[in-house]
């Protein structure tokens, strides 16, 4: 059979699929819909507001997660987004991870302007990101 | 579940990530749009399971059936997991959301209704379709979780698996299933 996979993967905060848990951000899909018509797979990351404790070990199941597509070829980006708690993806935890197993994807950040901004502009950034 | 009431939906990995399917099984390049077009249309909350085959055995796994992932490693492995997965199901339904549960049926480890299995799989690699055996049980990882629930006393409004890897799978025909199960 076909396999139809893009070899290409973004890590996005849980507000890109649920942005009703976040209130206080631009209530739309923009995120995850430039995510998936850029053919991309998805992997979230949990609610901002889960225990310290447990936003440690999804974390380290993210940074295994991206250590092994980057191992095997496959291209792997971090969507960061201003306006939530250390970026909506444990942005500073993550990245310390992933430089002590020396290994690192493109990272794209995400500012409130353009979160708040004409569409087109996010979907290109997501698009080119990986390409 | 109650008319209205606030939803979650824990998904198998792969409906947002293909690109964790065993080779030969990504049926979309990355988000399986149908499918979470449909949750997010529907007004639902999505969380996505870890995927217990891609972080133990690796992106380049060999096929497998649910004998070769039902050893003490990978069952410890899956409890690990399952915990942080409840934690997060807690965490909801102190929220008062209504927690739904959908894995992938056919799946060694992610099938709810049906897995595969095949008890002379094993030691050199050589693999069959028609060898890897539909049988109506839950696999290895969905075996786990629902043990972790149960233990932790969760209430799930719902469980049921998708059979995406089937080759008759029809999307219109699950999608409307799972609106009828989740909205009773």
């Amino acid at each position: 059979m076909e396999d139809r996979r893009s070899y290409k993967v973004v890590i996005v905060p849980d507000y890109a699929l649920n942005p009703e848990n976040y209130p206080h951000l631009p209530q739309h899909l923009k995120i995850y819909e430039g995510a998936r018509d850029a053919g991309y797979g998805v992997i979230k990351m949990p609610p901002t507001d889960i225990p310290e404790e447990s936003a440690d070990e999804w974390v380290e199941i993210t940074a295994d997660m991206i250590e092994e597509y980057l191992n095997k070829g496959y291209k792997v980006a971090v969507i960061a987004v201003e306006g939530l708690p250390d970026k909506g993806v444990w942005f500073s935890k993550l990245v310390k991870e992933l430089e002590s197993r020396r290994t690192m994807p493109k990272i794209l950040e995400i500012s409130r302007g353009e979160l708040e901004a004409d569409g087109e502009q996010l979907a290109e950034k997501i698009k080119t990101v990986l390409s | 579940m109650g008319e209205g009431s606030k939803k979650v939906i824990f998904l198998s990995h792969c409906f947002i990530n293909q690109n964790a399917k065993v080779l030969e099984f990504a049926r979309y390049p990355g988000v399986v749009a149908p499918f979470l077009d449909f949750m997010k249309r529907r007004g639902y909350v999505v969380e996505q399971l870890p995927c217990p085959e891609t972080l133990h055995m690796g992106i380049k796994r060999w096929w497998n059936t649910k004998e070769l992932y039902d050893t003490p490693g990978f069952r410890k492995h899956c409890r690990r997991l399952a915990k942080h997965v409840v934690d997060l199901m807690e965490h909801y339904q102190r929220k008062g959301y209504d927690v739904v549960l959908i894995g992938l049926d056919g799946s060694p480890s992610c099938g709810v209704n049906i897995t595969g299995r095949n008890p002379n799989w094993g030691g050199r690699p050589y693999a069959s379709i028609e060898d890897y055996h539909i049988v109506e049980e839950m696999g290895v990882w969905m075996e786990e979780l629902k043990a972790e629930i149960e233990r932790r006393g969760v209430k799930l409004a719902n469980m049921t698996g998708v059979p995406m890897d089937d080759p008759k799978f029809n999307m219109d025909e699950s999608l409307r299933n799972i609106e009828k199960l989740v909205e009773g």
